[in-house]
């Protein structure tokens, strides 16, 4: 059974328009899902459709087979502790008044996990390789790259089993990017990441599923290898073109 | 002859160097990239070379631009330059435009500038002509629709391929393009470098392509500089400085691009 499954999703901010059609896809435990599309092609009101923060116009959205019900507490408790987020840019998504404890103790506090928190605290910080003295700093004293590690902490911190990253790797410089990527390929060893992204090398050196959305609805979709091999539809094509390489 | 020639240029603010002792030469016709990451003073740089520092930053050195000194030089000797010597294109088309006033007047005030600087003069007829012609050149849809938009009524990409219009219709001898991409979808991007590469060449314009992406610097220039924390650490054509990077910054920079490169390749 998949962890997650969006069945013939259709959402529309207005009853005229809408910006997603007949959307249907699964995440399965362990394989990483990338998301690709341009701006407009609908990937963020996905994303929010699966954070639970908007409702599908039409169809239904599960988690472990149950639908997913945004206004049913006991579920979303379950459901917000096996699902969490790291976001595009990390200089807004922390809170600069707390210290990276309190901000990676979040969940943990919201889902009302008893403590002491410490040492999951510990072990989040450990995992994406900020050293412990991290705890006791406050989000500006980080580089960009390095508040990214603090955004990932907070999302691993409760041990969740998807990850939903948006973009979170495109506000970063190359050099810290490439290592960001090699820490969420790491991370997915126990867990799946749904990669949101616009950046096709980076869903292709992450994700093993790929699936390309163009204005709402979902173009291809399958292995990345495959897709990679022989792009079927036009618009992937023209995606796969438009890619800049370097020189050989 | 070389258009732009910066020569030990050091930019600070207060004690700080931003900038230190940078040199590097565009000779007419000349595509340079300069590639950097976050903070690294390519922007700077770009600003420095067209007279427009924020007053706080203190500069030394010489830049040469169209054989004038720019460093220390005087507004009204400056004027003069701009739009002949050199014209710029930004990142963030959106900003980049009056949003109060419709794109085909934007384009038409270079361009009459253009015209009184050769001492030419231009009808309103003539010169609405002239503004089409760009916006063909360009590759604009719809001309009759953009000439009497405003910017927030068009897309992004047609949002940079109006500045880029504004910026040829100075016809620079060197056109400066500050991360003109950045912000826009990839099959957007695509069309405007190749856009930007076709009309560099045919205009025989020289180019100073700032960006952080080296497959998109690899796709316009010949030239590249590699600039970290304010310093060059390495030019030279893009062939060698990409196919066999000299400096560890610059292999570790060409690696990263390579490894998001070959996961694009299908597997064997």
């Amino acid at each position: 059974m998949s962890m997650i499954a969006v069945e013939e999703v259709s959402f529309g901010y207005s009853r005229e328009q809408r910006v997603l059609h007949d959307v249907s896809f699964a995440i399965r435990s362990g394989v990483n899902v990338g998301l690709v599309g341009e701006s407009g092609s609908g990937k963020s009101t996905i994303l929010k459709l699966l954070l639970g923060l908007a409702r599908p116009s039409a169809g239904k959205i599960r988690f472990n087979g149950e639908a997913l019900e945004p206004g049913d507490r006991a579920f979303m408790r379950r459901y917000r502790r096996a699902v969490q987020a790291v976001f595009q840019d990390p200089y807004s998504s922390l809170d600069p008044r707390q210290k990276v404890e309190g901000i990676v103790a979040e969940p943990l506090r919201a889902l009302g996990i008893p403590g002491p928190h410490r040492p999951a605290i510990e072990a989040a910080l450990h995992d994406v390789g900020l050293p412990m003295d991290s705890i006791s700093r406050y989000p500006h004293e980080f580089s960009g790259g390095q508040r990214q590690r603090i955004a990932i902490a907070r999302a691993i911190v409760a041990r969740p089993q998807l990850i939903l990253a948006d973009e979170a790797v495109s506000a970063l410089d190359l050099s810290t990017r490439i290592r960001i990527v090699e820490l969420l390929r790491a991370l997915s060893k126990t867990m799946a990441i749904l990669f949101v992204s616009h950046d096709l090398g980076v869903v292709a050196s992450l994700c093993e599923e790929i699936i390309i959305l163009e204005r709402g609805r979902i173009v291809e979709s399958g292995k990345t290898a495959d897709i990679l091999a022989h792009p079927q539809h036009p618009y992937t094509q023209k995606l796969l073109a438009s890619v800049p390489r370097m020189p050989v | 002859m070389t258009l732009l020639a910066i020569d030990g240029l050091t930019l600070s603010i207060g004690d700080q160097a931003l900038v230190r002792d940078l040199s590097l030469s565009i000779a007419g016709g000349e595509r340079l990239g300069l590639i950097g990451e976050s903070g690294s003073g390519k922007s700077l740089t770009a600003l420095a070379a067209i007279g427009l520092l924020p007053p706080d930053i203190r500069a030394e050195g010489s830049i040469l631009l169209d054989g004038r000194q720019v460093i220390g030089a005087r507004e009204e000797d400056l004027l003069p330059l701009r739009g002949a010597a050199v014209a710029t294109v930004f990142q963030e088309p959106l900003t980049a435009l009056d949003p109060l006033m419709k794109v085909g007047r934007q384009v038409a005030e270079p361009l009459a500038r253009r015209y009184r600087r050769e001492g030419k003069k231009l009808d309103r007829k003539a010169l609405a002509r002239e503004v089409r012609d760009l916006l063909e050149r360009v590759s604009l849809p719809d001309i009759d629709r953009i000439v009497n938009a405003y910017p927030y009524e068009i897309s992004g990409g047609q949002r940079q391929r109006i500045a880029i219009a504004m910026a040829l219709a100075c016809r620079p001898k060197l056109l400066i393009a500050d991360e003109p991409t950045t912000a826009l979808d990839v099959t957007t991007q695509a069309e405007i470098l190749d856009l930007l590469s076709d009309l560099v060449r045919e205009n025989g314009m020289a180019l100073l392509f700032i960006s952080h992406d080296l497959p998109v610097v690899a796709r316009v220039a010949e030239k590249v500089a590699v600039l970290r924390r304010g310093e060059v650490v390495e030019q030279g054509p893009v062939t060698s400085v990409f196919g066999a990077p000299a400096h560890e910054y610059t292999r570790t920079l060409v690696s990263a691009a390579a490894a998001f490169d070959k996961a694009l390749e299908p597997a064997q």
